[in-house]
């Protein structure tokens, strides 16, 4: 418990930082909403679901109709997942690198407690913080629209979008852990899962772009569900069942890992 | 000596980072360019009905929206991403690699000045820039002649927004790591400030609010502003070369006057 | 000459003291110790005179030259190894040494495979991966590498094993015959008996004494060492007697006196065995310094 405690007290301050980002992405992002819905709506409508991929691409609508509060709210929600990504990388990679970089691994490690027990608890702060975060994109996210003084009618969309961003972050949260468990230095582990994001953005973008890059849609973990399956109400559950449990294996295996790996500062 | 000792240590990223960045730029220019090319003729027929208010929120002239030069200015947020992280995390490492390693008693009892080692790891920061920026601008510049681009006299202008924004971030980079108690992760913190760079740079696409403009770094040299005006908008630029002389100068000053506790 | 001088030299952190009204010379050519307890300001001189942190006041010279402005001519000619002694990593010994030596416009191949021979160390290893005992010979070498005037050394041979602190303590001499001079900073107090000709005593970040080390082995103090084949020790009218402690039939104490008063009064008792030895700087330090 207090190894927990102290994780969650140690994280509080960036958490704050990552919240704050959060909060002006997720509050800040409808502004301009109003304005854009009412320029036209039908035409519109019609307008952007002929648009090709790719121009749709670069000005950041993917394939979300920027029109529809819906359509809006999964472009928002596509960068909430960026946010939430990077931050669960520095999670996961600091719940097992932070010892080994701030050299205390001595200090932790010969106290009386299983090397599986305190990387669980340092792997649950990491989570509480990472929960916390995804939770408080949703009420952001249910928050944004009467601030406006528009109508909610997107609810269920808006749970099932958070719950994709919620799934995302466990992914690379599980990555950040496994990285630097199967690693030897926590540098390097940082790097490979910031790469990792980096190349899963531009393969995002890349299929965005250009619909015969379609096949890569299962490396495309930012977005868990589809923008139509999500705002047509039959969301797929199959993919994010995957990523639970590719979440699942990879902490699994940080853990099976972690029994053997040299405890060395860095 | 610390200047090539510095540079033995980040050429692999260095190399690393100029391959990404130049893989982007061929990738967005020569991949995805034609597949945007092919798209003109849908685009075309319903290009006069756009709604002026949404066509004003994305800034570009419907008559050339399809030339090299206007694309450019669209995918140019990608290559300010990976630039952005490319050179915050390499100011990081260099100027935070002895606080990390701390290893700063070994090189500050060496018979330098601190103002000289500054002054060296600065200059290899900028070294890193120009190899990792060559690469990707030349390619730049291979796909303007490719495809034809007319704006020739704006094309310096736009090359250059890349290397003068990421000089903003240099300057960030070193000051974060002179000021900073701890530097855990360089590879954390330059990828975190260019992703917070680059949302910025997206929220105020979304939201048009002008005061973003002016808190969005990736954007304070714009290849946009230099289509619509032909040169850059003379309160970010000098928004964005005042940040980078005071975060440089602020870098400096601890630098060069802070205690070296064991 | 002096090759170290300060006058008043005081350095605050905020409000916590570090080193207060710290006054003391060293001469060129000489082995100057400096003792005292854990926070007692040693390590804060020490980083003061290397500019390592910026005084609040006073003055500090190396070689006359002014310890903050003229820092760089004075590190051409100083070596330094400090207490904790961590390197850039992904580095071989061989390689940080030479960019250690590169700093100095000096070919020091020679040298540091000598110093290395010598020091039995292994220079193809890379640093991170050595022992503590290891790096502190990388220290020792990258401090010495240069053939320095000045050697400033702060607790050096924490981590060493005995017989690598006596080919050490050969090492510090043989550099001091050549000419140059050690301030040698350590707690551990045999060591700067045997190597210092001088050795201030820090306390409370000021110096409380300085003690030539010849004056004090030449002083009237022993340290006396009796085994009585029965009864106790009463030192009776006896000036002089200080830190009795009787342990059985064993009994030891300090004095400092007439031996002729002392060997008189020991004459009165059933002595087995009697020890008149000099004391140590520990057991003078403890005793007249704790």
């Amino acid at each position: 418990m207090n190894i927990l405690m102290r994780e969650l007290r140690q994280g509080l301050r960036v958490f704050g930082i990552w919240a704050v980002g959060l909060a002006f992405l997720m509050l800040g992002g409808p502004v301009k909403f109003d304005g854009m819905s009412a320029a036209g709506a039908g035409s519109m409508n019609a307008l952007l679901e002929r648009m090709p991929r790719a121009l749709l691409a670069l000005f950041g609508m993917g394939d979300g109709n920027i029109e529809t509060l819906g359509g809006f709210y999964a472009v928002l929600s596509f960068y909430a997942a960026l946010v939430v990504a990077c931050y669960a990388i520095s999670l996961g990679t600091a719940a097992v690198g932070r010892e080994l970089q701030d050299k205390t691994c001595d200090f932790l490690f010969t106290r009386p407690r299983s090397r599986a027990h305190i990387l669980a608890m340092k792997l649950l702060g990491g989570l509480i913080l990472l929960t916390a975060l995804c939770l408080l994109n949703l009420v952001f996210s249910l928050a944004a629209p009467p601030l406006y003084g528009m109508e909610n009618t997107v609810v269920q969309p808006m749970l099932l979008f958070c719950l994709g961003v919620y799934l995302t972050g466990l992914l690379f949260f599980a990555l950040g852990a496994l990285l630097t468990v199967l690693l030897p230095r926590a540098e390097q582990a940082a790097q490979l899962s910031w790469a990792a994001l980096l190349l899963v953005y531009g393969l995002c973008v890349a299929c965005d772009m250009d619909e015969r890059l379609g096949f890569l849609r299962p490396l495309n973990v930012l977005r868990c569900f589809g923008t139509r399956e999500v705002l047509e109400g039959q969301p797929h559950p199959g993919y994010a069942i995957a990523l639970v449990v590719v979440s699942g294996g990879m902490l699994t295996a940080a853990f099976l890992c972690f029994r053997r790996k040299d405890l060395n500062a860095q | 000596m610390i200047y090539r000792f510095e540079m033995r240590r980040q050429l692999g990223a260095a190399v690393c980072w100029a391959v990404s960045l130049l893989a982007a730029a061929l990738l967005l220019t020569e991949g995805f360019y034609p597949v945007f090319l092919a798209c003109r003729t849908i685009v075309e027929e319903y290009i006069a009905t756009f709604p002026p208010l949404l066509a004003a929120a994305f800034g570009f002239q419907l008559d050339d929206l399809f030339s090299i030069d206007s694309y450019m200015t669209l995918v140019y947020l990608y290559e300010a991403l990976l630039g952005a992280i490319a050179v915050t995390t390499a100011a990081l490492t260099v100027f935070a690699r002895e606080k990390r390693q701390h290893c700063a008693d070994f090189l500050m009892t060496r018979p330098v000045s601190r103002c000289a080692v500054f002054l060296r790891k600065l200059l290899c920061c900028l070294t890193l820039l120009v190899l990792m920026d060559l690469p990707c601008l030349l390619a730049q510049l291979m796909s303007y002649q490719h495809f034809q681009g007319t704006h020739r006299t704006e094309l310096l202008l736009t090359l250059l927004c890349l290397p003068l924004n990421q000089l903003f971030f240099l300057a960030l980079g070193a000051f974060l790591a002179v000021w900073l108690r701890t530097v855990r992760s360089p590879a954390g913190l330059g990828c975190g400030i260019g992703m917070g760079a680059f949302l910025l740079s997206m929220l105020r696409t979304m939201t048009e609010l002008d005061a973003l403009q002016y808190l969005s770094p990736l954007y304070y040299f714009s290849p946009l502003t230099v289509r619509q005006t032909g040169g850059y908008d003379p309160v970010c630029a000098v928004l964005g070369l005042a940040l980078t002389l005071l975060l440089g100068a602020a870098a400096f000053v601890r630098y060069t006057r802070q205690d070296v506790t064991a | 000459m002096n090759v170290i001088e300060t006058r008043g030299l005081t350095k605050y952190y905020g409000r916590q003291r570090g080193i207060e009204n710290v006054s003391f010379e060293v001469e060129e050519g000489e082995i100057y110790g400096f003792v005292g307890p854990n926070g007692a300001g040693k390590s804060t001189t020490i980083r003061t005179l290397l500019n390592l942190i910026h005084k609040t006041g006073g003055e500090a010279r190396i070689f006359g030259l002014d310890c903050e402005r003229d820092s760089r001519k004075i590190l051409r000619q100083v070596g330094y190894l400090p207490s904790e002694v961590f390197y850039y990593d992904r580095m071989r010994a061989i390689d940080l040494l030479r960019y250690a030596a590169s700093f100095y416009g000096v070919d020091s191949t020679g040298r540091i495979h000598a110093l290395a021979e010598r020091l039995q160390l292994d220079l193809n290893r890379r640093v991170e991966d050595m022992s503590l005992g290891n790096r502190k010979k990388v220290g020792i070498i990258q401090g010495l590498l240069h053939s320095p005037r000045l050697i400033i050394l702060d607790e050096p041979t924490s981590g060493l094993d005995p017989l690598m602190q006596r080919t050490f303590f050969d090492l510090l001499r043989e550099e001091n015959e050549r000419g140059a001079t050690v301030l040698f900073s350590s707690h551990i107090l045999g060591e700067v008996q045997r190597l210092c000709r001088r050795v201030a005593i820090v306390r409370d970040g000021t110096i409380a004494s300085v003690e030539d080390m010849a004056q004090l082995r030449g002083s009237a103090c022993k340290r006396v060492t009796l085994t009585l084949r029965e009864g106790g020790f009463n030192p009776g009218r006896l000036e002089g007697v200080a830190s009795l402690e009787e342990r059985g039939r064993e009994v030891t104490f300090l004095y400092r006196g007439d031996c002729q008063r002392l060997l008189a009064q020991l004459s009165g008792y059933p002595l087995e065995n009697v020890d008149i030895t000099e004391p140590s700087l520990e057991e003078m330090f403890m005793h007249y310094y704790a």
